[in-house]
């Protein structure tokens, strides 16, 4: 690996570590409030539409880490969360390409939603004060479909963000046919 | 090519995906083990992650100009907040003394804190030093009510260990009004708990002198048993009013909330007990109880989740379910203890739980309201809501209203919270309940940055590391 993938990896923990804290601020204080998009989950999904299939693992521990850090959610569970997201997308990509806006819009909603439940259930189950009937399913919906949107429509930026293009390096005929 | 892991090779599992997928399986088990030794290695394995959380802090800065109007507001308010929590204290300390006139005559009382229960005990600090006349046996009392008996002093700590009526151990002899208001009172062995599935707190009744009995209130009455010490002390506090229960047993219904309702109790002394002087600072706020911290990331990204990190790890003694404050105000508990950092709940985070006392507008006594537990918010930055199961439902107001405006505050019994911490404003719905509150906290803690955490007297008595 050169010096540069290595710099690639330290950047997207960084921009992991910013697209948490960004998707808690707009939760949190912005106008957007619970509509807001999981932009961490945004950004790996726009990732692994985009690089190497072996690379996806990978992409989902360091996104896992960097979401850890900003969240209070037990690190277990939001790893649970990145590495299960990243399976998922790994057999995902296997038998198809979802580099297309729709259906990496789509891939994110399902995700957001499936990893909202989980991280929700995990929170509920541990607290034990309180019972998983109160979840906030309309929460996970609106969540979802707010990183559906942003995947579909800003997946392309997310994936070049400054530093990230070693990681979402295009496949050789794409290459071929941009330069024709 | 990935290597093949042996044994996994006819399923075309490579040592790579194999070490994923236990990865995988590790942390889901471990997420439901937060307390484990799995999960603290785990949480030292990431530890530095934290450059990453402080890496994203400036995002915070998007909300500065929020942020100084919270602290402002902080400011403003904080020595009326602090006052309001000293008084009280006071009301909490009239109001824990008996009140009728049989029952004050020739005891002394010493105030006693309660600061954690285990099942049937209660771990208690006096309010006065423990002198030699503190002793095993004595009874605790709350008002006119009886609670147990001291089973254990600490003469140094200046703690006692109370074992609650409700210990399956525990028996104390009683009387009740005979059905036959000339005939005497009826002789009766209360103690431990009546089997129920309901909320209340029924006391068993044992060996009545009479089954036909009906309601009535029940008072200690040791004569029976000549033995028992200090029987002139415990004599006349009552247990609560005897009922038939649906099973056609006897049992005793007290008037306290034995389950989530204890705060504070009294010892009752002999009357030749000597004058005691404070044994040390009662006011929660004092400097040596708390720990400055500071919030460097409040960006939390589940929408169902609020709360906070701040710069206080493990190993300079942080501990789970310490409480967090702003100037007077309780705003969360740490909820994770972390190598490097800690989280922190906040009150509008779903699952954080804590006992609260309240002061209804218009009285003076304070209501022990026991445990609630968050429920979140329905909006962001609106009121949290709180669900509240009452033992007992709330009486209307004098002018029948349905609901009476309250001031809540964090009470006493739960390690790591200290009684008297503001928590916000409310409507108390009355009637039996399960309620849910709105409670109003006048101001978004989520901005706050500049935060204290529960140390602990415990933690002092410790030298600085010991469980609150």
């Amino acid at each position: 690996m050169s010096r540069n993938h290595y710099l690639s990896w330290l950047l997207l923990f960084v921009w992991g570590a910013w697209a948490g804290a960004i998707s808690g601020y707009l939760v949190q204080f912005s106008w957007l409030g619970r509509w807001s998009p999981d932009l961490g989950l945004a950004l790996l999904v726009a990732l692994a539409a985009r690089t190497s299939v072996h690379d996806i693992a990978k992409l989902a521990i360091c996104l896992g880490l960097a979401r850890a850090s900003v969240s209070v959610d037990a690190p277990a569970a939001v790893l649970a969360a990145s590495l299960v997201c990243g399976g998922l997308l790994r057999t995902g990509r296997s038998v198809a390409q979802i580099e297309s806006p729709l259906l990496a819009g789509a891939a994110a909603a399902v995700l957001c939603v499936a990893q909202s439940a989980w991280l929700e259930f995990a929170h509920v189950k541990a607290a034990s004060a309180l019972d998983f009937e109160h979840a906030g399913i309309s929460l996970w919906l609106r969540g979802g479909v707010a990183t559906g949107v942003v995947c579909a429509l800003l997946g392309g930026v997310l994936a070049n963000l400054p530093g990230l293009g070693q990681l979402a390096r295009r496949k050789a005929w794409v290459v071929g046919a941009s330069l024709r | 090519m990935p290597r093949r892991a042996e044994g996994f090779s006819g399923v075309g599992l490579s040592s790579a995906r194999l070490l994923y997928l236990v990865s995988t399986l590790f942390c889901i088990v471990v997420a439901f083990l937060p307390r484990s030794d799995a999960a603290r290695w785990l949480d030292l394995a990431i530890a530095p992650t934290r450059v990453l959380g402080e890496l994203a802090a400036p995002i915070g800065m998007l909300a500065r100009r929020e942020v100084r109007a919270a602290e402002r507001a902080l400011a403003a308010s904080v020595e009326r907040e602090h006052a309001e929590s000293l008084a009280l204290a006071d009301d909490e300390r009239m109001f824990a003394l008996p009140d009728e006139e049989r029952l004050i005559g020739s005891r002394k009382f010493a105030h006693a804190q309660v600061l954690h229960r285990s099942n049937d005990e209660i771990e208690c600090e006096l309010e006065q030093q423990a002198g030699p006349d503190t002793v095993v046996d004595l009874p605790v009392v709350f008002s006119n009510s009886f609670v147990g008996r001291v089973v254990r002093v600490d003469h140094k700590r200046g703690r006692i260990r109370v074992m609650l009526a409700t210990d399956p151990k525990f028996r104390v002899g009683a009387s009740v009004d005979a059905p036959d208001p000339k005939a005497p009172p009826v002789s009766i062995v209360v103690g431990g708990l009546e089997s129920t599935y309901g909320k209340s707190t029924p006391l068993s009744v044992h060996n009545p002198e009479r089954t036909d009995l009906a309601e009535g209130l029940v008072r200690v009455d040791e004569r029976l048993n000549p033995q028992v010490p200090f029987r002139a002390l415990s004599e006349g506090f009552q247990l609560g009013r005897l009922s038939r229960q649906p099973s056609g047993r006897l049992a005793v219904m007290p008037e306290m909330d034995f389950r989530s309702g204890l705060f504070r109790v009294v010892v009752v002394l002999p009357p030749t007990a000597g004058e005691r002087t404070p044994a040390r600072s009662t006011d929660v706020f004092a400097p040596v109880h708390w720990r400055a911290v500071r919030a460097y990331a409040a960006c939390e990204p589940a929408a169902w989740r609020e709360g906070l990190k701040i710069d206080y790890p493990l190993g300079t003694g942080a501990l789970e379910g310490s409480a967090v404050v702003a100037g007077a105000r309780l705003i969360g508990r740490v909820s994770r203890a972390g190598a490097l950092h800690s989280d922190v709940a906040l009150l509008g985070d779903r699952g954080l739980s804590v006992q609260v006392l309240a002061k209804i507008d218009g009285e003076v006594a304070p209501l022990a309201l026991g445990r609630l537990v968050a429920l979140g918010r329905e909006q962001r930055a609106g009121a949290a809501h709180f669900q509240w199961s009452p033992v007992k439902g709330l009486e209307p107001g004098d002018d029948g209203a349905q609901q009476r405006a309250a001031t809540l505050f964090s009470g006493a019994g739960e390690l790591g919270v200290p009684r008297g911490l503001l928590i916000g404003r409310t409507l108390l719905p009355c009637g039996p309940g399960p309620h849910v509150l709105e409670v109003e906290q006048g101001l978004d803690t989520r901005l706050l940055h500049d935060l204290r955490v529960w140390r602990g007297r415990e933690s002092l008595d410790a030298g600085g590391g010991g469980q609150p």
